[in-house]
């Protein structure tokens, strides 16, 4: 008998492949008739969740002060992450958001934070206050109550409640009304988003021109003391006026500071000063042609009263020092009423200043010897300065409200060495018409709410612009170029921010962006190693023209929230990288990009600049052709019926047929064509 | 002259008949108003020039095809395998050896493959498959093939065809045996001297109707003839050096 | 009695294992999978796996079931071997069966082994992830690998069955192959054209697309591959297929195709 014969015959043979077979079947028939919904998963501390909702910043402060914001935390069908949500609001928007679903799935569970067990009350602003940690419950076993007063940084929020009747004396406490998961997903919360950061543009302007006429009206100040070598006419000759009493005359400018009544102007005359003046009261030091020449050690120039102004000085000299003084010594700002002057709706303002972190930051930061520093006060004008320094050019901490205009600050030729051009710490200021070279930063923010810096002249540092916990801030038409680093780069979790209209060359990275809720808009992002990241999350990116980068655009965000529409993307090595990320849809309403490797075929109407084929359209023979064949379509369309399943990509579902800015794109061909 | 031996006639019995058996292809006639009668323990030769239906006849008679008019009866004993055959040009798997493959149709009805082997002198070639043999040997596989379940009827056609002249006498030789058991061997051959030799019965078919029938013995006495070769001279008609091609030549 | 059948189901197996082009064959499908797995971007999850499979899978069964089936009863019938087979106790129906029991053992293993080792590599493989951030499965699953896999066997039997069919009706090797691809042809594509025209044509009314669609076989299988392992990430209320129609669809194919090779044979 061969193996033949017995395979023929043998029952052993037979029934072994009958028993394969049903158990092959009745395998596939349970792949069938099991629900491949996976058992509900277990909450995950928060900290392991990716995170979306009110600023970091934000968060900090609350914590501090007792108070919580109502978390979510979903776990979705095609994303694997879990994505927490800092404010119950912001999981219900996102979840109406287009195309959520097809970027995440659906979702499979999700946990809120359970208030019924909290001792619950609520601040002035309406935060939840409490000292007891919230457990999760199930969204849908919970009660939420809705329309009440109680808000987080950036609206009204959901409460949600395990137990019904503790939902309902909330309700009979604070307003609102009680309603189910069902119907709270319909509800529409007004969130503030990047659009809204778009419209504040203006008025951010406007509140910049406003507090720029004001602290103008600072060199407007009669002469009462004249240092140096001038007479009177110069006083004429500077288009001022002559203050009541008689002009009095004086050899260094300290005296005539010493002496000189407030509201006046201290006018000091062509010549060179060696000396580190102090400014004690409200007076503007006035100096079209001085020099002033500090001695090495410390500041050249110290502003320790409010109203001040320093205008026309050429000032150098400035200590080498960046370090803060001995333990101990660090001057403690008092607790009060003391707000930054930003009212942002996400953040809090700094009665708290005794946190750690921001401790860490002012040591490291905020000590160093400037050209002109100014501490602890407000209304600070400088203008028409020149500063050539190793270490800061312009120093504020805790300066109220201020503006500084058309410096000139010199840096440190290696950066490394170097310290920030103008450094605004706890200081919402105005910075513009300025022009900033060498250094290490040009113009460094740390919790500067509400700044605007337009039109200044960034060159040659680790950082153009560097903003650190700073939100509700403009970047405005800026020149920015040969950064080493980065050219504007947002840092920690900022929300509000918007950078609008810069001119961005020769860096490293072009804007770096982070936090959330920002606007990055209208930019000119040109021969930089990456040009725009997209670091910065529910924001909006939109009309930047990127050109002859390296690398365009690089997603780098783990969440996909942006809207990135209306750029033109030309000319780069690699138009868009979407690092590791789920799939990132970049249009909205119909509404895509321009890319100049989107040739767009009959029939196919979608982009992916990420696509290895896709990318390569103009340089790569025969990409337009593989492209287009039905493998590549119909495997295309497939890919996006299902979420999920494009992970690491970009794709652009209306692209554009015309650029957005075909005069600057014109000009930059001109300019950079070989 | 036969040096068969005569079966007992109260042995044997009709096991197949066909009665007034006509077959066409298309418009051509091939077979008309063949009747024969096929008895258990016999071995019937169907004689005849090429092209003369003998290769329809023995597929009628196996079943394989239906007749246009007439019919074909099966009077044999109840068997699992009624009627064995072998076909003109036998052909089976090349990728299996001899044994395998009887082992497969052997699975359809019980026999010994091996016995069945050495019964047609393939034993040495079990092993060896298909695609090796020569044609007298695939022509052997054909034989054991056609007797797997010993069927109380066997059909060869042509059996001996290819087959060095030792080879020829053996199939005869088995044909016979197998006839001496009981079973009823039909088989068509150009070896007149065979068939002479070896068969009980002889049917001598032209151009699709059948001459005459009869033992050896019983032609040549009808014929006036020696032999069966003077038989066949006699008996069937020549046209002028030409091959009988059926329907060209009307009658 | 069922002896006969595993024997003619033997024979098929033995017959595909002996063959040089089988092994060309193998190769063929485990290049296509592999590299679809392996070299494309594809992710290591079941789901997008599955999906990245689907539209070769369309092409490849297809190919293999008539690679596999086209020759098996036309060369039984040109040897001469039906002939002699029909002296046998052996019914045209379990002639059949025999026969596509056999050769559907063969596709069975050509296609689950090579699915099956990709299903293993997933199993094995997870996706690089920042290890800070908690992760889960999300609707992941085995289970939807291996209704993939059951999905696209079933999809390969019935086309199988279809070209035996082709292969009973043919008289000649020379018009199986014809048939054979015309087979190939139809399932492929030439249906779902059908149905193309009849929808942009208006002669196939909304409501009937999903019935109408498991009239092909090959809509049939993806609109049960989208029903049953793609709608597992999405929830909407939009049937993309009619499981009961479709799974209707390819059994009415399997079992008519092996109804008309049997009438095929019996007529010879």
């Amino acid at each position: 008998m061969t193996t033949v014969g017995a395979l023929a015959t043998s029952n052993a043979v037979r029934y072994a492949v009958i028993f394969v077979c049903l158990v092959g079947f009745a395998g596939v028939a349970v792949s069938f008739a099991v629900d491949t919904d996976t058992a509900e998963p277990e909450p995950v501390p928060f900290d392991e969740a990716t995170t979306a909702g009110i600023a970091s910043e934000a968060q900090y402060g609350l914590e501090e002060r007792g108070q919580v914001v109502p978390r979510a935390q979903i776990f979705y069908s095609q994303y694997q992450f879990i994505v927490g949500y800092h404010g119950v609001e912001h999981a219900i928007d996102s979840l109406q958001q287009d195309g959520h679903q097809q970027q995440f799935g659906y979702p499979v569970t999700i946990y809120v934070s359970d208030f019924s067990e909290s001792d619950l009350s609520l601040s002035e602003e309406g935060y939840l206050e409490t000292d007891d940690e919230q457990p999760w419950v199930d969204a849908e076993e919970a009660a939420f109550v809705i329309e009440s007063d109680a808000r987080t940084p950036t609206g009204h929020t959901a409460v949600p409640f395990s137990d019904q009747s503790e939902a309902e004396d909330f309700v009979s406490t604070y307003g609102g009304e009680v309603v189910d998961w069902e119907i709270l997903q319909q509800h529409s919360f007004d969130i503030d988003d990047a659009t809204v950061v778009r419209d504040g543009v203006t008025d951010l302007k406007q509140s910049a021109d406003a507090s720029v006429e004001e602290h103008r009206s600072l060199s407007d100040r009669p002469v009462s003391v004249i240092i140096g070598d001038g007479n009177a006419s110069v006083v004429e000759e500077a288009n001022l006026s002559v203050a009541d009493g008689d002009l009095k005359f004086m050899e260094t400018i300290q005296e005539g500071l010493d002496h000189a009544p407030e509201e006046t102007t201290v006018f000091v005359s062509n010549g060179i000063y060696e000396e580190n003046p102090t400014i004690d009261r409200s007076v503007t030091l006035a100096g079209p042609d001085a020099t002033v020449i500090g001695n090495g050690n410390g500041s050249v120039i110290e502003i320790n009263a409010k109203g001040v102004a320093v205008t026309g000085l050429s000032i150098s000299g400035v200590g080498e020092n960046t370090d803060p003084p001995e333990e101990g010594a660090t001057e403690v700002p008092e607790h009060d009423e003391r707000s930054n002057g930003a009212e942002g709706e996400d953040e809090v303002d700094g009665a708290d200043e005794n946190s750690d972190w921001d401790e860490r930051v002012e040591a490291g930061y905020g000590h160093g010897d400037a050209g002109i520093a100014a501490v602890e006060t407000t209304t600070v004008y400088i203008d028409d300065v020149d500063i050539t320094t190793p270490t800061n050019g312009v120093l504020l901490r805790d300066v109220d409200t201020s503006v500084v205009e058309n410096v000139d600050i010199d840096g440190h030729e290696q950066w490394t060495e170097g310290f920030m051009g103008v450094m605004a710490m706890r200081s919402p200021t105005v910075i513009q018409d300025s022009t900033i070279t060498d250094g290490r930063d040009s113009i460094y923010l740390h919790r500067s709410h509400e700044t605007v810096i337009r039109n200044n002249t960034l060159t040659d540092n680790r950082f153009g612009i560097h903003f650190m916990h700073t939100s509700d801030s403009l970047i405005a038409d800026n020149t920015v170029f040969g950064q080493e680093s980065a050219g504007i780069t947002i840092m920690t979790d900022p929300a509000g921010n918007a950078v609008v209209g810069n001119d961005v060359r020769n860096a490293t990275a072009g804007i770096l962006p982070a936090g959330s809720r920002s606007y990055i808009a209208e930019n000119v992002v040109v021969d930089n190693e990456r040009g725009i990241s997209t670091g910065a999350s529910n924001s909006l990116y939109e009309r930047n023209v990127v050109y002859g980068n390296d690398m365009g655009f690089r997603a780098s965000s783990i969440r996909p929230s942006n809207r990135v529409v209306e750029n033109d993307i030309i000319n780069n090595d690699v138009p868009a990288d979407p690092s590791t990320g789920p799939l990132l849809i970049w249009t909205h309403e119909g509404v895509g990009n321009y890319w100049d490797g989107a040739v767009v075929r009959p029939g196919q109407e979608r982009y992916s600049p990420s696509d290895p084929v896709e990318s390569g359209l103009l340089t790569t023979p025969g990409a337009v052709t593989l492209s287009a064949s039905p493998a590549a379509t119909t495997l295309d369309a497939l890919r996006d019926t299902t979420p999920g399943m494009r992970e690491g990509n970009i794709i652009d579902t209306a692209p554009l047929s015309e650029p957005v800015n075909p005069e600057i794109i014109a000009e930059l061909e001109e300019e950079y064509d070989e | 002259m036969s040096e068969s031996q005569a079966v007992s006639k109260a042995d044997s019995e009709t096991v197949l008949v066909s009665e007034q058996l006509s077959q066409s292809y298309g418009s051509v006639s091939v077979l008309s108003e063949v009747s024969v009668t096929i008895d258990s323990g016999s071995l019937t030769a169907v004689v005849g020039p090429n092209g003369s239906g003998k290769t329809t006849l023995l597929k009628t008679l196996a079943g394989l095809l239906s007749p246009a008019e007439g019919a074909v009866q099966y009077l044999g004993p109840d068997a699992e395998r009624e009627i064995g055959y072998l076909p003109q040009r036998p052909s089976f798997r090349p990728q299996f050896s001899t044994l395998e493959t009887l082992e497969f149709y052997t699975a359809l009805v019980d026999d010994d493959p091996e016995e069945l082997l050495s019964r047609v002198g393939l034993r040495d070639a079990a092993d060896r498959r298909v695609e090796a043999l020569s044609g007298g040997m695939t022509r052997l596989l054909g034989l054991a093939q056609a007797t797997v379940g010993n069927p109380p009827v066997v059909v060869l056609d042509e059996p001996g065809s290819g087959l060095d002249p030792t080879m020829r006498k053996r199939t005869f030789e088995v044909a016979h045996e197998l006839a001496n058991d009981g079973t009823a061997v039909i088989c068509s051959s150009h070896d007149l001297a065979l068939v002479e030799q070896w068969a009980d019965h002889v049917i001598v078919l032209d151009g699709g109707s059948v001459v005459d029938t009869g033992s050896p013995a019983e032609l040549c006495r009808a014929h006036g003839a020696e032999s069966l070769w003077e038989v066949f001279d006699v008996t069937i008609e020549k046209p002028d050096d030409q091959v009988a091609v059926l329907g060209v030549d009307d009658e | 009695m069922s002896n006969k059948i595993q024997a003619i189901a033997a024979r098929e197996v033995v017959s595909v294992i002996r063959a040089r082009s089988t092994l060309a064959l193998l190769m063929g499908v485990v290049l296509v999978t592999f590299g679809i797995v392996f070299v494309s971007n594809a992710e290591p999850d079941y789901l997008p796996t599955a999906v990245d499979l689907l539209l070769p899978m369309e092409f490849l069964v297809p190919a293999v079931a008539v690679a596999l089936g086209y020759r098996t009863i036309i060369s039984d019938s040109t040897r001469g071997e039906l002939d002699v087979l029909a002296t046998y106790p052996l019914s045209v129906s379990r002639y059949i069966i025999g026969v596509f029991i056999g050769r559907a053992i063969a596709l069975t293993v050509l296609l689950t082994v090579p699915l099956v080792i990709i299903g293993i590599y997933l199993a094995t493989t997870s996706p690089d992830a920042p290890t800070f951030l908690a992760t889960h499965q999300g609707v992941d699953s085995p289970l939807i690998f291996v209704r993939f896999i059951g999905l696209t066997v079933i999809f390969g039997l019935v086309v199988l069955a279809m070209t035996i069919a082709a292969s009973a009706l043919a008289s000649t090797q020379r018009s199986a192959l014809v048939l054979g691809l015309v087979v190939l042809a139809l399932v492929v594509i030439g249906l779902d054209l059908l149905i193309l025209r009849g929808v942009a044509g208006g002669t196939v009314a909304d409501g009937w697309l999903t019935t109408v669609l498991s009239v092909s076989p090959t809509s049939a299988y993806r609109g049960l591959v989208f029903e049953t392992v793609l709608s597992t990430a999405v929830q909407t209320d939009l049937q993309q297929a009619s499981p009961i129609m479709s799974t209707v669809g390819l059994l009415l194919w399997l079992i008519g195709s092996l109804a008309v090779a049997t009438v095929a044979v019996s007529r010879r």
